[in-house]
């Protein structure tokens, strides 16, 4: 396999230049051309605007220029993607300009997803069409893993090969392979779904609330629903869409049956209610600014917004199925929709994918679905869908007529999960070398040991995995216990501990519940004793006699955050969201990560020392709550060592940690517990100073002061303090316990607890 | 006593902090720069300088290790010229000036290079590890550090309105974006590399000044609009006494004529130039009626306009070029940028007295006054 080193991407529209902007992230020199330099200059600036780089300064990873002067910038690149406009005519004279230039062995794609690949390498020549693949990305290129995957005829396999394998572990994509069909796998469903959904709701009257509601959380579709989800993509693109598809699909097709632009979106084109790009579409911001409108499909004009109400809804509780069976107007639009979505992915298997499981991972990662089709299908049962669509005259698919006959699309083979094809064998999943999930684990056997709050599982190797199982898996006295057992476990059977799981949130810290309860019924005492409790626990996982390595994924907060900083390493996924947010509270982090934060800054060679350096860095991420926009970002800020790994495939991290586990286990000793510079009352004076100022200026509240103040006299360790006399951790500690205590008895503190609670927003007091 | 002359000045492109041209430009480096070309084109045998001092405010990290000394050795000079850094803050490289003319007076020298030099970028403001004496209350302690408020502090007592800073400082902006556009500024700036020119001064207007929000007081009036911006850049000027003038056929820009240092409270620390020019003015034997030409800097617009209340100060003669709002102020390099402005200023437009003034951080003043040469 080539190794991919470096990339160009030519045309820096929307796509063009968050490709690239991804490909940056993955590390690589990046050449982005467009027609003219300025574009692409532009492409660069509007991915620093969208977030589409996870460090700004990777933006220098990219050289832009134009195709008409510098397209020998390319010559160099091992891989070359296409995404200038949908133009069968100026793509190939793209083409053939790049294959003029283009080094041996670079490999050529296209990220269209309305031209069929074997259009776009007709004529070309055939070492062309053997290097050429397509590869859709979804908007935005960062944050959507769903990369579909078409090879031709032509395509040399190891080009395939190459592009997919640098696209799952260098981009973090979800690679899914498609046959050249038609909106290939994800938009050939989502499309047409999404006609379905708009055309029976604008058909049936419904409120766009209730359909939004109907159509998305029950069936684990986004919250946007489908209305939300059109405001979103832009009105005026679905008919474009839909036609397209409708002139590419074969005779017969079911999307054909849904008229592309009804009245009401011709009317709401005609309007410029567009969605959120024009800022209104079937929701708007009311004129009073103060409340929103909505779009009344029986009209076309806007009203306020009302809350949903659905009897539909209200009498299923949500489930799926009870949904689609209520008489009402609700039920009745579930019903229509997922009936013939579902039946319309199940007619389409092996035409557009090999096997259920690409269909669902497309959806699931392309379109933000929970579960993708034929897991809803397994969900709803195969057997009930095969008898609703017959009840409706509605011709049933074969396969899911197979499907309803073998009990589902899915079973479990020999602790594996396996596929129904459509000629009735079972295969079961094959999952990549380097793709560890604890799902697959829970399908193949039981964990080591199950304490309700987390589970400890065997990676193999002799390496253990503990997973956190409480709600965000956030810390109450039960995890902290299993945290205990798990070390003790660890110790006896294994020689290394991996601390993380499948879980979307590594953990939200701890649980606020417990601590207002805690102060409530025991007060000071017992608040102290539930802190000791987490300190006793942290210093364990920090002085095993084995290597813990922290999983670090999605979001890491408070005692999520403060766990990982005791860990001998960390490996992050790249999209993590890491920082200690205690101030938010109204608290001092205060299990240790006050202390570890001051260690990291002590000891970086990014920043220049000296007494108060390390306190006032400490500061200046801990006191505004600061959180990583990515695993780089948390790097840049200082809560990732440079020693630390990032993971770009959600999928390895587990993988990947363990393999740093097992790189650590080899001749481990224990950190000798370290002493804590700390620069006293002069240092906390400085930062007095920063707390005024932001004060003053309004910037900071009068309990942002005062929590301002306690973490200071933690960070430059308490009025006794000296620069020439360090402090122990366990002293440090002793004053964030100290800080912690008091703040929670101010009712500033205990008001920013009981706000977050059921907002889980801050309150500024 | 021997008269002391200001015989040449030169200065770097002042560019803003962070995002500036001249961000990643050491401080040592970014002096020396200016030193050597200063020395190149005054054409002495660099053998005869006595020392060089460089004001620095915050003389640390990179712009520790006397950075003075770290300077001259990288610009070349013989290793018998010494080198010496001065820190009075904001006032740091005018102290310097004053430290080579007082040796010149005292017989300790005839010809040094006195300047100053500040990477913001690089050493921040009040440096990496300020650690301010906890006895001191918390007024006492904001007074010294927050300059901002100090500021806000002038607009309070002299009852300045936010309408007057930001007309200031919009004519502070015009003067210095015309001053760039007909070339006034290139004679005083040796380029640092391939940067050639000022970075910091910006197109505006009252609207835009208008609508920034205070940066330091909430309701006050000081915005990043009407105040200095954090600044890279250094400066120099050639000091040397009448014999080394005239043993050297040198054509000198000015002649010291005065110069005072003055303390005031910290908690209103730009109004310091009121009570230095006043006694600078004394010593020189003229008073300020006289003035052809005066640099003040622009610390805060609210700062300035106090002290020309004070001082009764002719608008027109003040800060021909624009200020330091516009121009940057890189805490230690500006006393000499406005010694040297203000001796250039005579030369080019005419006109027999200038006084250069500033105000400095933790209350105090500093003033030289110049004679056309």
């Amino acid at each position: 396999m080539t190794a991919i080193r470096k990339a160009a991407v030519i045309g820096a529209g929307v796509m063009g230049s968050g490709i690239a902007a991804h490909l940056a992230n993955a590390g690589l020199d990046v050449v982005l051309l467009d027609m003219e330099k300025k574009f692409a200059d532009g492409g660069v600036a509007r991915q620093l605007k969208a977030n589409g780089f996870m460090d700004p300064a990777f933006a220098s990873r990219i050289a832009a220029g134009s195709t008409k002067d510098d397209l020998a910038l390319i010559a160099d690149a091992d891989w070359i993607v296409e995404a200038v406009a949908e133009k069968l005519e100026i793509k190939q004279t793209l083409y053939r300009a790049i294959d003029g230039v283009r080094k041996k062995g670079s490999i050529v794609s296209s990220n269209t997803s309305t031209i069929p690949l074997h259009s776009l390498v007709e004529g070309l020549p055939a070492g062309f069409a053997a290097d050429f693949l397509i590869t859709h990305f979804f908007n935005p290129p960062r944050i959507m893993r769903l990369l579909e995957l078409v090879s031709g005829k032509a395509t040399k396999p190891e080009v395939t090969a190459t592009i997919r394998d640098f696209a799952d572990r260098g981009l973090g994509k979800s690679v899914v392979i498609c046959k050249d069909t038609p909106g290939f796998i994800g938009n050939r469903i989502g499309n047409y779904w999404m006609v379905v959904a708009q055309n029976e709701a604008i058909e049936l009257g419904l409120d766009v609330e209730e359909a939004d509601a109907i159509i998305g959380k029950p069936f684990g579709i986004p919250s946007t629903g489908i209305f939300g989800l059109l405001d979103l993509v832009g009105i005026d693109l679905m008919p474009t869409t839909l036609r397209s598809l409708q002139n590419a699909t074969p005779e017969g097709d079911a999307v054909k049956d849904y008229d592309a632009e009804p009245a009401l979106i011709a009317r709401m084109i005609a309007e410029n209610r567009l969605g959120r790009k024009s800022g209104a579409g079937f929701v708007r911001l009311s004129p009073d600014r103060k409340s929103r409108d909505v779009t009344d499909l029986k009209t076309g004009d806007y009203r306020p917004q009302k809350a949903v109400s659905s009897e539909s809804l209200d009498a299923s509780g949500g489930d799926p199925r009870a949904l689609m069976e209520h008489a009402g107007l609700g039920g009745r639009y579930a019903s229509v929709v997922m009936e013939k979505a579902l039946a319309y992915a199940a007619s389409l298997v092996p035409d557009i994918a090999d096997t259920p499981d690409a269909v669902d991972e497309a959806m699931r990662t392309g379109y933000g679905w929970k579960q993708g089709p034929f897991e809803l299908i397994d969900r709803l049962g195969a057997g009930w869908l095969k008898a609703r669509l017959e009840a409706r005259g509605v011709a049933v698919p074969a396969y899911l007529s197979l499907a309803a006959e073998k009990g589902g699309f899915y079973s479990v083979v020999d602790g594996k999960r396996a596929n129904l094809l459509p000629d009735g064998t079972i295969e079961p999943i094959v999952k990549g070398d380097g793709v560890l999930l604890i799902s697959d684990l829970k399908l193949a056997g039981k964990p080591v040991e199950d304490w309700g709050a987390a589970s400890l599982w065997d990676l193999g190797d002799g390496v253990a995995c503990l997973e956190f199982r409480t709600k965000m898996n956030t810390y109450n006295p039960a995890l902290l216990d299993a945290i205990n057992k798990a070390v003790e476990r660890t110790a006896k059977d294994f020689k290394a501990l991996v601390i993380g799981s499948d879980a979307a949130v590594f953990s939200a810290g701890a649980d606020l519940r417990v601590f207002l309860d805690t102060v409530e019924k025991g007060g000071r005492e017992a608040l102290g004793a539930f802190i000791d409790h987490g300190h006793r626990t942290f210093k364990a996982v920090k002085y095993t006699p084995f290597p813990v390595v922290g999983a670090a994924a999605g979001l890491a907060l408070g005692g999520g955050c403060e766990i990982l900083l005791h860990c001998d390493a960390i490996q992050a996924h790249a999209e993590l969201s890491i920082g200690l947010v205690e101030t938010r509270i109204g608290v001092v982090p205060g299990w240790g990560g006050c202390k570890e934060m001051m260690l990291r800054f002590s000891a970086s060679t990014a920043a220049l020392r000296g007494p108060v350096a390390p306190a006032i860095a400490a500061f200046n991420l801990i006191a505004p709550a600061r959180v990583s926009a990515s695993a780089f970002d948390a790097r840049n800020l200082g809560y990732l060592r440079a020693t630390d790994g990032i993971t770009m495939n959600r999928s390895r991290l587990i993988a990947d940690a363990k393999a740093r586990a097992l790189s650590l286990a080899e001749g481990y000793v224990a950190p000798e517990p370290p002493l804590v510079a700390m620069s006293g009352p002069s240092g906390a004076s400085a930062i007095h100073n920063i707390i005024e100022g932001e004060a003053l200026a309004g910037r900071a509240t009068v309990h942002d002061g005062v929590v301002g103040r306690a973490l200071a006299n933690v960070l430059t360790g308490g009025p006794s303090a000296d620069p020439l006399k360090p402090l122990t951790e366990d002293d440090v500690i002793a004053l964030e316990r100290e800080a912690f205590v008091d703040l929670l008895a101010t009712p500033a503190t205990v008001d920013r607890v009981k706000h977050m609670l059921p907002t889980g927003k801050p309150l500024r007091n | 006593m021997t008269a002391i002359y200001i015989v040449d000045t030169l200065r770097s492109p002042f560019a803003p902090a962070y995002r500036g041209a001249l961000a990643g430009v050491r401080p040592d480096d970014l002096a020396a720069g200016v030193i050597k070309a200063l020395v190149d084109r005054s054409g002495i045998d660099p053998a005869e300088l006595e020392d060089v001092n460089l004001g620095c405010a915050f003389a640390e990290g990179e712009q520790g290790l006397n950075i003075a000394r770290c300077a001259a050795l990288i610009a070349g000079l013989p290793q018998s010229v010494g080198g010496s850094t001065v820190n009075r803050w904001c006032g740091s490289s005018m102290q310097a000036i004053q430290m080579a003319a007082g040796a010149i007076a005292m017989g300790a020298g005839d010809a040094f290079v006195a300047g100053g030099v500040e990477s913001m970028s690089r050493v921040p403001m009040m440096g990496f590890n300020p650690m301010p004496n906890p006895a001191w209350s918390d007024a006492q302690r904001i007074a010294f550090l927050n300059m901002g408020l100090t500021a806000e502090n002038l607009a309070d007592r002299y009852g300045i309105s936010r309408e007057e800073q930001d007309a200031y400082s919009l004519e502070s902006q015009k003067k210095a974006l015309a001053a760039r556009a007909d070339d006034r500024l290139a004679a005083e700036i040796a380029p640092i590399g391939d940067v050639t020119a000022d970075g910091c001064p910006r197109e505006t207007d009252a609207e835009k000044l208008a609508g920034l929000k205070t940066a330091f007081k909430a309701g006050g009036s000081v915005t990043a609009g009407n105040s200095s911006p954090l600044t890279d850049g250094a400066s120099a000027t050639l000091v040397c006494s009448e014999d080394f003038v005239k043993r050297h056929n040198l054509k000198p820009l000015a002649r010291i004529s005065g110069y005072a240092i003055s303390g005031c409270a910290p908690e209103i620390m730009g109004i310091g130039p009121v009570e230095a020019s006043r006694k600078a003015l004394k010593r020189a034997g003229i008073s300020a009626g006289e003035l052809d030409v005066i640099e003040m800097n622009e610390a805060f617009a609210v700062q300035v306009l106090s002290c020309c209340r004070d001082l009764d100060i002719d608008p027109t003669r003040l800060n021909r070029d624009g200020g330091a709002i516009a121009l940057g102020h890189p805490l230690g390099a500006t006393g000499a940028r406005l010694v040297g402005k203000a001796s250039l200023l005579l030369k080019r437009d005419g006109g027999r007295h200038a006084l250069a003034t500033q105000c400095i951080g933790g209350g105090q003043g500093i003033a030289m006054v110049l004679e056309a040469a």
